[in-house]
C-alpha cells in the first residue's frame, strides 16, 4: 500500500475511478453510482448537483465508506486520497481518515448531533480522538473554533446542548466539528438546505472562508446551482447515477453541453423571469434505478435524443480544459452557432 | 375599487410558548387581496407568515384586529356560517403525501369537499372529479389509486384539485413546492400559474423561497418576526427593496451566475446575525439588533408602514392602519416600507442583479 507520503507531487488530492455502488434492496438490485470519475486538487471546490436518487450523495459518501444501514453494497472502483484507495484501506485506518483528513457536513445538523452531549464536547471529542490533545487543550482549541465559526459567547455556550441552539448555529457547530482537525478535504452534503435564507448565505459564506483559510478542499453536494454558483470551481451534474457533465463553474452559465444540465437550468426560476412567463419543464419522470439501462439514463426525457442514446451509454466526451459531457451529441452541440447565452430564457 | 377577497386589518395573534409564557406570533399587520389577486407572503422561520394564512381562515383564533374574508367579518360568523364561507376558501399544504389520506381513493380525495359541503350527488361528483383531474394534469387512470401510488408532484396535483373543486374564491398555499424536487417544482408552479390565469381565483401563496414567489405574485408582502416590513407590487419589490431585510432576502437568492461570492457578502452586511426569539423580541424596530443602519430611534419606536413616494423618493408620512386603506384608493397598487430610515438607505442594485 502506498502511505500518504508516497504520492507523486502535482497529483490530485482525490482522484474518484469509475466508481460504482450497487445495494440489495427487497425491491432488486438498486444501482446507486454507476461509473463515476473525477479529481480533486487541493484547496480545490467541486459542487456535485442532481437531483433526488442522482447518486450525488452516495458518490460522495462513499469517499468515507459510510453506507447507512446497507449490508449488501457492492462498490467497484477506486477512490485515490493522496494516493491510497479508501476502499481497500482497513476499518481502523478508515476512522482516522473520517473526521481527521475528511470531514463532513449533513444536511439536517440536529439529527447529526448527538442530543445529550455539551455542543463543546462534541467538538473536543473530534480533537482528542484524532490530535491525541489533552483534555484542556482540546477545551481551548474547541472554544476557539466555535468563536470562529460564529457561535457568540463560545466559552459559556460550550456547555449547552443541541436543542437550545438555532437550526443555524447546530449547523456552525457541525462545521465546527467538520473542521477541528484542519481536514485536507471537506464534504458537505446540501449544508444549507434545511436553513432560511439569510442563514444559508452566513453558512455558505463561512465554508467559503474557512476553505481559503485552511486550504482545505470542498465537495459541495446540493439540487441548487445557486450554492454552486456560490461555492464551487467546478461542476458536475449528476443525473439517475451517471455522470452527465463536469465543468468549470462559469463555463456551465455560458457552455452548458449536456442536455440534461441545459433543462436544470432552464428550471431555476430566474430573477429578471417576468412573472407571467413559464417555465419549460423536464418532461417525465427519472427512470427507476432497479431497472438496468442500456444506454442513456437521460435519453427516455430527452428532446434531442438519437437512436443510438437508448442503446449506447455516452462516454464522456472531452470539450476544452476539464469539460467533459457524457452524450453522443457533444461535440455537435459545442460547435452549435448560436449558442444560446441564457438557455433557460425562452426563443 | 372592487372589494377585496381578503381584508386584513391590525390582525394580532398570539399564542403561549410550551412553557406557558406569551407571544405575539402576529402583530398588527394589515394587507389586502383582490379577486383573482395573487399576493406573495414572504419571510423566514417563525415570521408568522403561515400563523396569519390560517388566521385569515380562521384555523387559528386572533387577539386584535380584523379579518373580513369575501366581505363578511369573520368575528361576527357563527360555526355554520363559518363553514359555509369555507367552501370558497381553500388551502393546499406543503407536504403533499401527509395531507392526502393514505386509505382513500384519489377520485374520493378530490371529491370530498364536494361530498362534505353537500355540493354534488355522487354521480355528479365522479363527473366534477374527472374534469378537475384533467384540469390539473392527472391521467383519468390514477382515480382509483391511492396516493402512495403517485409521484410527489401527481401526489401535489391532488392537493390542488382537491383545492379547486369547490370553485373557490380564494386558495391558501403554503409552501406549495418547496418538498418537490426542482424538475417538478417547475411542472407544479406551471400548473399553478395557469390555474391563476385561467380560472378566477385569488392566491395567498406563502413561501420561503423568493424567486419563486416573484414567478407567481403579483404583489408581495415581506414579514419579519411577526411584522409586515415591505410590501409593494413584485416587480417593484425585487428591483427596488427599500427595507434593509427585504434587501437582504434579494441578495440571498442565489442566482445561476457568477456574481455568487459577492452576493453571499452583502447578504452578511445587510442581514448579520441571526431571526431574535419572538419570546423576547426586540425593543423598537424589530430587525434593529440585525440592521446595519439601525440609529437611536430604531431601537425605541416600532416603525409605521409608510407609502413610498415614487417620483422623489422621499416619504409621504402616513400612519399604520386606516391611511393605509385610504390610500389604496387612490393608487391601488402602493410601495410600503416600515422602516424609520428607508429614504436615506442606497440601494445596492448592482449587486443585486444577475450577472452572467
Amino acid at each position: 500500500m502506498t502511505g500518504a507520503g508516497d504520492a507523486p507531487a502535482g497529483a490530485p488530492l482525490l482522484e474518484v475511478e469509475d466508481l460504482s455502488v450497487s445495494f440489495k434492496t427487497r425491491r432488486g438490485v438498486v444501482r446507486a453510482v454507476d461509473g463515476l470519475s473525477y479529481t480533486l486538487d487541493r484547496g480545490e471546490s467541486l459542487g456535485i448537483v442532481g437531483e433526488s436518487g442522482s447518486g450525488k450523495t452516495v458518490g460522495s459518501l462513499s469517499i468515507l465508506r459510510l453506507f447507512g444501514l446497507f449490508d449488501d453494497v457492492a462498490v467497484t472502483g477506486a477512490v485515490r486520497f493522496e494516493g491510497r484507495d479508501l476502499l481497500r484501506v482497513s476499518e481502523a485506518e478508515m476512522s482516522r481518515v473520517r473526521g481527521g483528513q475528511i470531514g463532513m457536513i449533513f444536511q439536517d445538523p440536529l439529527t447529526s448531533l448527538n442530543p445529550v452531549m455539551p455542543v463543546g464536547e462534541q467538538v473536543a471529542e473530534s480533537l482528542r480522538f484524532h490530535t491525541g490533545a489533552s483534555r484542556e487543550a482540546a477545551r481551548r482549541r474547541t472554544v476557539e473554533l466555535l468563536d470562529r465559526v460564529g457561535i457568540p459567547d463560545a466559552a459559556n455556550r460550550y456547555h449547552e446542548l443541541p436543542h437550545s441552539f438555532s437550526g443555524g448555529m447546530r449547523q456552525r457547530v457541525m462545521v465546527a466539528i467538520a473542521v477541528a482537525c484542519e481536514p485536507k478535504l471537506l464534504i458537505a452534503d446540501e449544508p444549507t438546505t434545511a436553513l432560511d435564507v439569510t442563514v444559508q448565505a452566513q453558512i455558505l459564506l463561512l465554508l467559503e472562508e474557512l476553505r481559503r483559510e485552511m486550504g482545505m478542499a470542498l465537495i459541495v453536494i446540493t439540487h441548487d446551482f445557486g450554492v454552486v454558483a456560490a461555492t464551487a470551481d467546478r461542476v458536475l451534474v449528476m443525473y439517475a447515477a451517471q455522470p452527465m457533465e463536469h465543468c468549470p463553474t462559469d463555463h456551465l452559465f455560458q457552455r452548458a453541453n449536456h442536455p440534461y444540465t441545459e433543462g436544470l437550468l432552464r428550471l431555476v426560476p430566474r430573477f429578471e423571469h417576468r412573472s407571467h412567463k413559464r417555465l419549460r419543464p423536464i418532461e417525465g419522470q427519472p427512470p427507476a434505478l432497479t431497472e438496468p439501462i442500456a444506454g442513456c439514463a437521460f435519453e427516455p426525457r430527452c428532446a434531442v435524443a438519437v437512436d443510438r442514446c437508448a442503446t449506447d451509454r455516452p462516454p464522456p466526451v472531452p470539450l476544452g480544459p476539464s469539460h467533459h459531457s457524457a452524450c453522443w451529441l457533444a461535440a455537435d452541440r459545442a460547435r452549435r452557432e448560436t449558442v444560446p447565452d441564457k438557455p433557460w430564457e425562452q426563443p | 375599487m372592487t372589494d377585496p377577497v381578503l381584508s386584513i386589518r391590525d390582525l394580532v395573534v398570539r399564542f403561549r410558548s410550551h412553557d406557558g409564557q406569551p407571544f405575539t406570533a402576529v402583530n398588527e399587520v394589515s394587507l389586502d387581496i383582490g379577486p383573482g389577486e395573487t399576493f406573495g407572503l414572504v419571510g423566514e422561520t417563525g415570521c408568522g407568515k403561515s400563523t396569519l394564512a390560517r388566521a385569515a381562515l380562521r384555523l387559528v383564533g386572533f387577539q386584535g384586529g380584523q379579518v373580513r374574508l369575501l366581505g363578511r367579518d369573520l368575528a361576527e360568523l357563527d360555526r355554520k356560517e363559518l363553514r359555509r364561507l369555507r367552501q370558497r376558501c381553500q388551502m393546499i399544504f406543503q407536504d403533499p403525501r401527509g395531507s392526502l389520506n393514505p386509505r382513500m381513493t384519489v377520485g374520493r380525495i378530490i371529491g370530498e369537499p364536494l361530498r362534505v359541503h353537500d355540493l354534488a350527488d355522487r354521480g355528479e361528483r365522479a363527473n366534477r372529479v374527472r374534469e378537475m383531474m384533467d384540469l390539473v394534469g392527472l391521467p383519468d387512470e390514477l382515480f382509483d389509486r391511492r396516493p402512495v401510488q403517485l409521484s410527489g408532484g401527481q401526489q401535489q396535483r391532488v392537493g390542488i384539485a382537491r383545492a379547486l373543486i369547490t370553485e373557490p374564491a380564494l386558495v391558501v398555499c403554503d409552501e406549495p413546492v418547496s418538498a418537490l424536487d426542482v424538475s417538478i417544482r417547475a411542472q407544479i408552479l406551471n400548473l399553478l400559474a395557469d390555474l391563476r390565469d385561467r380560472l378566477d381565483v385569488a392566491f395567498l401563496f406563502i413561501a420561503h423561497d423568493l424567486a419563486v414567489v416573484r414567478h407567481l405574485s403579483d404583489r408581495v408582502g415581506v414579514m419579519y418576526l411577526g411584522r409586515m416590513v415591505e410590501e409593494a407590487p413584485a416587480e417593484k419589490l425585487f428591483a427596488h427593496p427599500r427595507h434593509p431585510y427585504t434587501q437582504g432576502l434579494v441578495a440571498a437568492i442565489l442566482h445561476a451566475d457568477t456574481g455568487g461570492h459577492e452576493r453571499l457578502q452583502l447578504v452578511e452586511r445587510l442581514a448579520a446575525g441571526e431571526i431574535p426569539s419572538l419570546l423576547d423580541p426586540p425593543d423598537g424596530c424589530a430587525y434593529q439588533t440585525r440592521c446595519p443602519f439601525a440609529e437611536e430611534v430604531c431601537r425605541t419606536v416600532v416603525p409605521a408602514i409608510e407609502i413610498v413616494a415614487e417620483a422623489s423618493g422621499v416619504g409621504v408620512g402616513a400612519e399604520a392602519g386606516g391611511d393605509v386603506a385610504a390610500s389604496a384608493d387612490g393608487d391601488s397598487q402602493p410601495h410600503q416600507v416600515a422602516c424609520h430610515r428607508w429614504s436615506e438607505i442606497p440601494a445596492p442594485a448592482a449587486t443585486l442583479e444577475p450577472q452572467s
